[in-house]
């Protein structure tokens, strides 16, 4: 129920013991949502922690790609792209993987590329170096993938506690006084009424 | 013909790239078109390019076969180097997995269409039983030494042929070249003895011709190599400076030949060789700009014969 329907409840205990109930419900709600951000923050710092090594893995694999780009500037497009046509590429798919709650799409090695027909050594140690680094890589994206889409959770969780916190709560506080106030004000009428009817019967 | 060809040849050399060029290339500040070719850097692919520049190297040797028709067979064979690379790159893309087939714009002994036609291996062994790169015997031998035969091997089969090929153009005009045709049959051997190994190599050779085992002695003693030496390098595993000696040694003699040679055929060896070299140096500033190498890597690769 929004809270703008409260607007129409009619002035009663009943409604006040729902309105409390509400309150009681939303306030819980907001405690799990708060647990569940904590949960967040320690998944993507402990995530964050495997990304320290990038600079590195980017460095050994510029290395790795300039030792190719050497050995096609040597040997010529020709037999490169001859050469290439003796491996198979790998087989990388996109699967959706749930972390901590929240759907992640993973790249995951479906099939390891085939350098068997490759000879050649030089070709053959610059193309398992690649392979090597780019598995890494691979790792590393993710990684980089999931601190992302927890990270966005992360910003809409925060959004609705703060929107509970700033705005509905307080509302239905507010409400809750109201209505108790309003009550209050009536049994004290009620009140009267009772005792000005029994003043006038006793006379 | 001969002293024309010699002459002309003299003349051409001053029109070579110099350093300074392959430079402002490496830089960008001039590029393919600013040297008379057809395709740029900055708007062609790497397949435009890289076809222009050999149409180039084509065109100037053909230029000289124009001018002396004697010695046809000689710049042919030459110009076969080119043929040998696009044979061996088809038996690759036939083991492979496919795809976009690349080759350099020259088809002398098998028609184009129908070397892109071939599909299987055999087919290609029996066409080639056809021409001077017969490699068959070779195989034959090997397959019935060993049971099979791999691909390298096949490779290297087509490699000594070559040179058999290559070095027979020229064996009665010049016996110098002949000498030189046997250096760079050292520059191969080193290459497969380094991916094959040297008893491989060595025996394929000798299959292919027996007075290899001679002509090669002859070629490590013309480029001042001990053969003890460059085994040390092969069991050391230090192959990248065993083939920078070994170039290194060969460009030094043939150099050396060519001021002792300056008016006989040598010389148009040695302006083939120098054109040979421009076009490889020119693909490899083509596919190091396009790649967007430092230009320092790019200058690292380079051969520059000054």
């Amino acid at each position: 129920m929004s809270l703008t329907s409260t607007r129409f409840l009619p002035i009663s205990r009943g409604t006040l013991i729902y309105l409390k109930n509400m309150l009681n419900t939303i306030e819980r709600g907001k405690n799990i949502l708060e647990m569940r951000r904590e949960q967040l923050i320690k998944e993507i710092f402990l995530l964050s922690s495997k990304l320290k090594e990038r600079a590195s893995i980017e460095h050994e694999y510029i290395r790795a790609l300039e030792k190719v780009a050497r050995l096609r500037l040597l040997r010529g497009e020709v037999e490169f792209e001859s050469m290439l046509s003796l491996v198979k590429p790998p087989q990388i798919e996109i699967l959706p993987t749930s972390i901590q709650g929240v759907m992640v799409p993973q790249a995951r090695i479906f099939e390891e590329p085939d350098l068997s027909q490759l000879q050649d050594p030089e070709f053959l140690n610059a193309f398992k170096d690649l392979w090597k680094i780019i598995r890494i890589l691979l790792e590393l994206s993710n990684i980089e993938i999931a601190i992302e889409k927890l990270s966005e959770q992360l910003a809409y969780i925060n959004r609705v506690v703060n929107s509970l916190d700033k705005s509905v709560i307080p509302k239905y506080k507010e409400l809750i006084r109201y209505i108790e106030e309003r009550i209050e004000e009536q049994s004290i009428d009620e009140f009267i009424k009772l005792k000005n009817i029994h003043e006038r019967i006793s006379v | 013909m001969k002293t024309y060809l010699i002459v002309r040849v003299h003349g051409l050399r001053q029109h070579l790239l110099k350093e300074d060029d392959y430079h402002k290339l490496i830089r960008g500040d001039i590029d393919l078109d600013n040297l008379g070719y057809t395709t740029s850097i900055k708007e062609n692919n790497i397949q435009e390019l890289i076809e222009d520049i050999s149409k180039k190297f084509i065109e100037k040797v053909l230029f000289l076969e124009k001018i002396a028709p004697e010695y046809s067979k000689f710049f042919r064979a030459f110009l076969e180097k080119l043929e040998v690379e696009n044979i061996k790159a088809k038996l690759r893309y036939m083991r492979g997995s496919g795809g976009l087939e690349y080759y350099y714009p020259y088809h002398y002994f098998i028609d184009r269409e129908k070397f892109l036609s071939i599909r299987n291996e055999e087919e290609l062994i029996k066409i080639l039983s056809e021409t001077p790169l017969s490699i068959k015997i070779c195989i034959d031998h090997i397959k019935a030494r060993k049971g099979r035969i791999s691909l390298m091997e096949k490779e290297l089969c087509l490699d000594a042929k070559y040179y058999e090929y290559y070095a027979e153009s020229v064996k009665r005009y010049s016996k110098i070249i002949f000498s030189a045709i046997q250096l760079e049959k050292i520059l191969t051997y080193t290459y497969w003895s380094i991916m094959l190994g040297r008893k491989d190599t060595e025996e394929i050779f000798l299959t292919i011709n027996p007075e290899n085992f001679f002509l090669i002695e002859m070629g490590f003693h013309l480029l001042e190599l001990k053969i003890s030496r460059f085994e040390k390098y092969l069991e050391n595993k230090d192959y990248s400076s065993l083939i920078s000696l070994v170039d290194t040694l060969y460009l030094k003699r043939i150099k050396r030949l060519f001021l002792e040679n300056k008016n006989n055929l040598y010389t148009v060896y040695y302006y083939l060789i120098l054109i040979y070299y421009e076009m490889k140096n020119l693909e490899k500033i083509v596919l190091g700009r396009k790649m967007a190498l430092r230009p320092e890597i790019i200058r690292g690769t380079l051969k520059i014969i000054v």
